[in-house]
């Protein structure tokens, strides 16, 4: 895809709104030896930590040899060499189910899909064999050093086969793992985490935000809790719930809000499957009200499932329904993606009428 | 690059495949254009490599020589055939610029068959209409 249109973008809005697509809020992680860094930087970062710290550790996808086509694999092979660093060929089955092979012999396979939209030729070794390994051999063996990064979302003039969110499919399979990072430095820790992990995850960076999210990412080795959601920032009137992209639209709709007194509280759900209800429930309980956001279309999104559960544990505290802003149920359209998005007023409006109600 | 010698292997495999089973075809093909804008195809191979395939295994070249060697055309006949494709292509591209932009309700056309199926929604709209044949 157009990649080097995806770097001009980059470059030219970092100047203007950085600070609107970083949220760094964990102080405690900014160290002297952290340095400004965008999100594919830090992914970059992650994959040479992970294959510096385990000699069994491989990366492999489409072009990933030369650097990827967002760059996230620059330099691998020349440090670790061909034998751990390498490209497949065009077949995400094939990728993905030489990635199960090569974790259940206890390796750590860290498979790239060169777009989330291209995942579902490999639908069926997620879902029919990574995530039941475990299970059907009633735990004699697993494919736990599996971790499958896959670039997801809009990026303003992918189309439908290079904007796609689908998470929801996955969250839907037990017996895996979904994560989505909103920053660098969160993508930094919870990759390495990923792929650490004793269990399969499924791993999706936010395209758009590659070179659009700058903030301090520490040069050192850490790793950031799995299935913990994050509160990046407190209010007292309506909770708001998201992942990876979205959450800097979400983060400007709350400043707009707050301008007409409107407190809102953000939290990042990070980990989808398992997911960290308890954090979301709290939070709903203090605020009464709550609105989900995400790129995919609104029906069977995951929006849908974080709703009912909090309807089910939260039913007499609630204030107003739950307010779901998430893409429409269209495929991911080309000219109208602005239509399309959950933008920044759609939430607006979404919490003003959720506060009214 | 023969489109002939393509017809002759697929007309084998055919009688191949339905006499004695399966059978495989290699397609020997080349790209002449990068991917997209982050792979420019230079820097995988040389600009000589590409241009000596353009002039010695081009595949439409070879049957542009095959028509005047055989006097199935002339070689002012292919020039103006050459000049009106070019001329339909020009005139395709510049309608697709001038035309304007789609109205905003086909975002949800063609989803499925129009007044059948599911009528798409966002979260604007809090009803979901659905048609059934």
């Amino acid at each position: 895809m157009a990649t080097t249109s995806l770097r001009t973008i980059g470059r030219s809005v970092c100047r203007v709104s950085r600070r609107g697509f970083s949220t760094s809020c964990d102080d405690k992680l900014v160290q002297p030896s952290s340095k400004s860094t965008n999100l594919y930087s830090a992914i970059n970062q992650a994959l040479h930590i992970a294959l510096e710290t385990d000699p069994r550790a491989y990366v492999f996808g489409e072009d990933v040899g030369f650097g990827g086509v967002f760059r996230c694999t620059t330099g691998l092979a020349d440090r670790f060499g061909k034998s751990r660093v390498f490209n497949t060929p065009l077949c995400e089955q094939g990728i993905i189910g030489f990635g199960i092979g090569l974790a259940a012999m206890g390796n750590r396979a860290v498979a790239e899909i060169q777009f989330a939209d291209y995942i579902y030729p490999a639908f069926d070794q997620i879902v029919n064999e990574a995530a039941k390994f475990r299970y059907r051999s009633g735990n004699q063996f697993n494919c736990g050093g599996l971790t499958i990064r896959a670039p997801y979302g809009a990026v303003g003039h992918g189309g439908h086969y290079h904007s796609q969110s689908p998470e929801a499919f996955f969250c839907h399979v037990p017996g895996i793992k979904v994560v989505i990072p909103r920053s660098p430095q969160q993508a930094k820790g919870l990759l390495l985490s990923c792929i650490r992990d004793p269990n399969p995850v499924v791993f999706f960076e936010p395209k758009w935000l590659y070179r659009l999210a700058v903030e301090e990412v520490p040069e050192y080795d850490y790793m950031l809790p799995l299935s913990e959601a994050e509160v990046i920032r407190e209010g007292s009137d309506i909770t708001l719930v998201g992942w990876g992209a979205q959450l800097s639209v979400m983060e400007q709709a709350c400043l707009d809000a707050e301008k007409e007194g409107i407190s809102c509280e953000l939290i990042d759900l990070k980990t989808l499957i398992p997911w960290d209800k308890e954090t979301i429930e709290s939070s709903v309980r203090k605020t009464g009200r709550l609105l989900i956001s995400h790129e995919a279309p609104v029906t069977g999104g995951f929006g849908a499932e974080i709703s009912a559960s909090i309807v089910e544990r939260c039913f007499l505290r609630l204030e107003a329904p739950v307010a779901r802003v998430c893409g429409l149920d269209t495929p991911f359209p080309l000219v109208f993606e602005p239509f399309y998005m959950p933008t920044k007023n759609k939430i607006l409006d979404a919490i003003k009428s959720t506060i009214n109600y | 690059m023969d489109v002939l010698a393509v017809k002759q292997a697929c007309k084998f495999a055919k009688e191949h495949a339905l006499k004695n089973g399966p059978i495989i075809l290699e397609m020997d093909t080349y790209r002449y254009h990068g991917h997209s804008m982050s792979d420019p195809g230079s820097t995988y191979r040389t600009c000589d490599e590409i241009s000596g395939v353009r002039q010695e295994r081009d595949p439409v070249e070879r049957v542009r020589k095959l028509v005047l060697s055989h006097d199935l055309a002339t070689e002012k006949e292919l020039k103006d055939m050459e000049k009106e494709i070019r001329k339909q292509v020009d005139e395709g591209i510049a309608q697709a610029k001038e035309s304007p932009m789609p109205e905003p309700s086909e975002l949800f056309s063609n989803v499925y068959a129009k007044g059948l199926g599911v009528e798409a929604f966002g979260p604007d709209k809090k009803e979901l209409r659905a048609v059934l044949p």
